[in-house]
């Protein structure tokens, strides 16, 4: 008998859009055979809760959905995800976002992965997708894929989760029973993803399997809204001083060999903040003429003489 | 500018998909799952499904499937079968047979597949804003998966469209001869694609027009030998048909002898070389300063 298999998708009872079709969509692609899904419409807006609904009739004939209408505490993030948490019936569980997607082999490989090696917690790998809106000929708006690219594999350490929210919300498949006595903080506005995983690592029947396969989509916005930025600083800090609070009396063992992966951790984030910067600077009109004139001999040997005379001046 | 005569493309309002499967009852289920949910408002569709398998048990697990199948909102499913022609003749053979009942377009779709459930009701409004349009093929979109090439996010114009999903034009298919037969599987829908280009048929991609296609990986890199040797192969006898002699030898040496599946790559590239009757050097009829990688892949 296969254990059922339940994803969590939050929404907030907004315009029905093309994101949430694609979410759906890639749930009935899915190939693991007992699957269902807990929808959280958090709203209370009655035409727009109607609205949800009647846009899930026709994927309701492909999957098994189960709507639930959460209208209170709006505007809190993970009030809806505890919600969710309290009507579960099944062995595993995952979470999606309403404009993320899964590969259809997510819950197959993962979960296979979990009954082989007998763990309780187990992800793969994210594409970073970046969409924007566009019209096109034929008068209608879509999604545009401007840019995909493969999050880089970081290798797993407890030490590295302390530190870094490095394993995206729509990677990894969680036994049920490893979430007893957890909820998510419904104080944090923001990384109340990353609580929840620090609060599954330090349970006692922590265990993982990682595996360098490519299970979903994960939705980035070009303008950083997705992320702290000027205007959600105050509140993003608010959140990390919340979850840090929270652990700082937590113990963990690190050994000499987990610092490897927090190393190579940080040394690909400063490679490629070094790249963008560098990008930055090619992308510079002066650099451009610049580069432009030491590939060039007549203009080099000018610019040299020049720098000489200069240097001479400056020595006088 | 040519002006394209206007059709009433949507006349009747029938549209006509053809499946080929192929040892593919087990995606079966899903497939007609999606089908019998497809919103259709007041469309008739019928699908023609045509197995190749050439295996009686394979045909009586696909049978099996499609008994359950009932006509609904006008939805029909017809059921044959045939030899293993490949993709392309397969196709054909199946166009041949029925094109007394399509009108001016036909769909082709791969087994592997879920459809979306506004496909239909997209594909129609697409076919309505675009009948002003010069158009030959229209690419369904490939979900979640897209097939890694350009395309113009306004005119929705592309280099070349997948097989998988694919509104094809009559009137120009017949004029350019329709599928390849030479090509057994893989390259056949970009070999179509550069023949409608050259004759000027634009070749477009419809990014609403939603299925699942349930390729074997996510991840291209892992694609299978069959897969890998025949599109290799497919790719030398696109350069031989529509290109020089040194774009082919450029080709062989970009993934070389010391290539594993070279010989096999190369065997199977020389029998489709042989029984191609005339080459057609794409520059007699495209804009002569482009090398055949950027006509190929490049906008």
């Amino acid at each position: 008998m296969v254990k059922k298999w339940t994803v969590i998708v939050r929404t907030q009872g907004k315009e029905v859009d093309l994101e949430l079709k694609n979410t759906l969509n890639s749930l009935i692609a899915q190939t693991y055979e007992n699957l269902s899904v807990l929808l959280t419409i958090h709203s209370d807006n009655e035409e727009s809760i109607e609205n949800t609904i009647a846009f899930l009739k026709p994927y309701r004939e492909m999957l098994n959905i189960k709507p639930i209408v959460v209208r209170e505490k709006q505007g809190n993030r993970s009030y809806p995800l505890n919600v969710a948490l309290e009507n579960l019936d099944c062995e595993y569980i995952s979470f999606l976002d309403d404009d993320d997607i899964y590969y259809p082999n997510m819950g197959t490989t993962l979960i296979n992965a979990m009954e082989q090696k007998n763990k309780t917690f187990a992800f793969g790998r994210s594409i970073d997708v970046i969409e924007r809106l566009e019209k096109n000929i034929s008068g209608e708006e879509y999604l545009y894929k401007v840019s995909k690219s493969k999050r880089a594999y970081q290798e797993f350490s407890k030490s590295l989760l302390i530190l870094e929210n490095f394993i995206p919300f729509n990677t990894f498949v969680v036994k049920r029973s490893l979430l007893e006595g957890i909820q998510f903080n419904e104080e944090m506005d923001y990384l109340e993803d990353w609580h929840f995983l620090k609060q599954l690592m330090f349970k006692k029947e922590f265990s993982f399997v990682q595996l360098d396969t490519l299970v979903s989509e994960y939705k980035r916005r070009n303008d950083h809204t997705d992320t702290y930025n000027e205007e959600n600083y105050g509140k993003w800090l608010e959140s990390r001083e919340i979850t840090d609070d929270y652990f700082k009396e937590k113990e963990i063992t690190v050994k000499s060999v987990d610092l490897a992966p927090i190393k190579s951790f940080y040394e690909e984030l400063f490679e490629n903040e070094k790249k963008k910067q560098l990008e930055k600077i090619t992308e510079n009109p002066g650099y451009k003429i610049w580069s432009r004139a030491i590939n060039n001999k007549i203009l080099k040997n000018t610019v040299v003489k020049f720098v000489r005379k200069i240097r001479e001046l400056l020595q006088k | 500018m040519i002006k394209w005569k206007h059709q009433d493309v949507m006349k009747e309002n029938i549209i006509n998909i053809q499946i080929i499967l192929y040892f593919s009852s087990g995606h079966l289920p899903k497939l007609l799952g999606s089908i019998k949910n497809l919103d259709v408002k007041d469309q008739k569709v019928s699908f023609f499904l045509v197995d190749q398998s050439e295996n009686e048990n394979e045909y009586n697990k696909v049978l099996k499937e499609c008994k359950n199948f009932k006509e609904i909102n006008g939805i029909s499913l017809k059921l044959s079968k045939q030899r293993n022609y490949g993709f392309g003749k397969g196709h054909n053979e199946i166009y041949r047979k029925n094109k007394k009942v399509y009108k001016d377009f036909f769909i082709i779709l791969n087994p592997d597949s879920i459809l979306h459930s506004d496909l239909i009701i997209n594909i129609s409004r697409y076919l309505d804003s675009l009948k002003d349009i010069r158009w030959g093929l229209l690419e369904l979109k490939q979900f979640p998966s897209e097939n890694p090439k350009s395309y113009n996010p306004l005119s929705l114009e592309t280099n070349w469209t997948s097989g998988a999903g694919l509104v094809i034009r009559i009137e120009p298919f017949e004029k350019i001869g329709m599928f390849d037969e030479n090509i057994f599987m893989y390259g056949e829908d970009v070999d179509i694609s550069i023949r409608m280009r050259m004759k000027r048929y634009k070749i477009m991609t419809l990014p609403n027009a939603k299925f699942t296609h349930l390729t074997q990986d996510t991840d291209v890199s892992k694609e299978s030998e069959f897969t890998r040797i025949n599109k290799q192969a497919a790719e030398l006898y696109l350069r031989y048909k529509f290109a020089r002699d040194s774009d082919v030898e450029a080709y062989m040496k970009l993934f070389g002898e010391e290539d594993p599946h070279f010989e096999e790559i190369v065997k199977k590239y020389e029998s489709m070389r042989r029984k191609l009757k005339k080459r057609t050097f794409y520059k007699d009829f495209v804009d002569k300063n482009q090398d055949y990688t950027n006509f190929r892949w490049v906008l």
